[in-house]
């Protein structure tokens, strides 16, 4: 018997900001294209994993530009938990949380 | 109250103490924010982090009832039910409003829930992506006149507009008259009460 091989895409790869992705927010901190389009998910996309993976991305770099703005505009700084660790230390798991 | 254990993935590294939501809000809660030197402590949650928020107090109640000024939890899942901590229930009806999606119609309208031992504000929007957006403003506004308040006081608060805490109470029948009159009290809790 014999099964067709099914051949993974590569993983896609995305930029790190918003500004990568073409999107950008607007006044009233909707995630708009360069037309001002609001971003949609599209439930029935023909591919997607492609479409998963890059909705993750796209939080991904939403979350970069909140960290930002809370850094720039708020004073807020990042702290690693769990609290005392090692700077150094880039091999023990751990998170970090924003400050101010 | 029951913790989610969170799986560790191929991906993932669990962070020993810190294996779920709860214990992760625990963590910071009793490491960071307890070594504040602010006077005023709001939170604002957010869906299950609501939970984790009030499950945490619950937890480290004796260090928290009097320093916290007041709680906002948006889409909460939070529940007062389960809780066996002396004055919890009567705490959360003080300081906590939830905030949630409703019809433009019921915008600003304000609703005691039971099971989640609070009142609850409507924000008047029907997508739930919104709800943060359109709570915030009554929230900060919430947040204002709790601003240099008496925590410790266990007066019943007059009622006031900007906080949902002391207005309502749709749902509740006669249960309004009471809490009105006599404040918010343990001998006023629903715990055991059936909805």
């Amino acid at each position: 018997m014999y099964r067709r091989r099914v051949k993974k895409q590569p993983k896609p790869v995305f930029g790190e900001s918003l500004e990568d992705f073409g999107y950008s927010i607007d006044k009233s901190s909707g995630l708009v294209d360069s037309e001002g389009k609001q971003y949609v998910f599209d439930l029935k996309a023909p591919n997607r994993d492609y479409q998963e993976a890059h909705c993750h991305a796209l939080t991904r770099a939403v979350r970069r530009k909140i960290e930002d703005r809370l850094a720039q505009d708020y004073g807020f700084v990042k702290a690693t938990i769990p609290v005392g660790l090692d700077a150094t230390d880039s091999v023990s798991p751990q998170a970090y949380i924003m400050l101010s | 109250m029951a913790t989610i254990h969170c799986p560790p993935s191929g991906e993932l590294a669990i962070i020993p103490g810190i294996e779920s939501p709860e214990k992760h809000v625990a963590y910071v809660l009793k490491h960071v924010v307890s070594r504040a030197k602010s006077n005023e402590i709001f939170f604002i949650g957010h869906q299950y982090g609501c939970h984790a928020l009030l499950n945490s107090i619950s937890e480290q109640f004796d260090t928290w009832k009097d320093r916290v000024s007041a709680c906002a939890c948006i889409e909460s899942s939070h529940t007062v039910l389960g809780y066996n901590v002396d004055g919890f229930p009567a705490w959360v009806r003080q300081n906590v409003v939830g905030y949630v999606m409703s019809s433009p119609e019921e915008r600003g309208k304000t609703t005691y829930m039971r099971p989640q031992g609070c009142n609850f504000f409507s924000t008047g929007t029907i997508e739930f992506d919104h709800t943060v957006i359109e709570a915030m403003d009554p929230i900060f506004r919430f947040f204002a006149t709790r601003h240099g308040a008496n925590k410790r006081s266990v007066e019943p608060r007059p009622i006031h507009p900007d906080d949902p805490t002391t207005l309502t109470l749709e749902g509740l029948g006669d249960d309004v008259s009471v809490m009105l009159d006599q404040g918010f009290n343990d001998s006023n809790d629903a715990s055991g009460d059936t909805w």
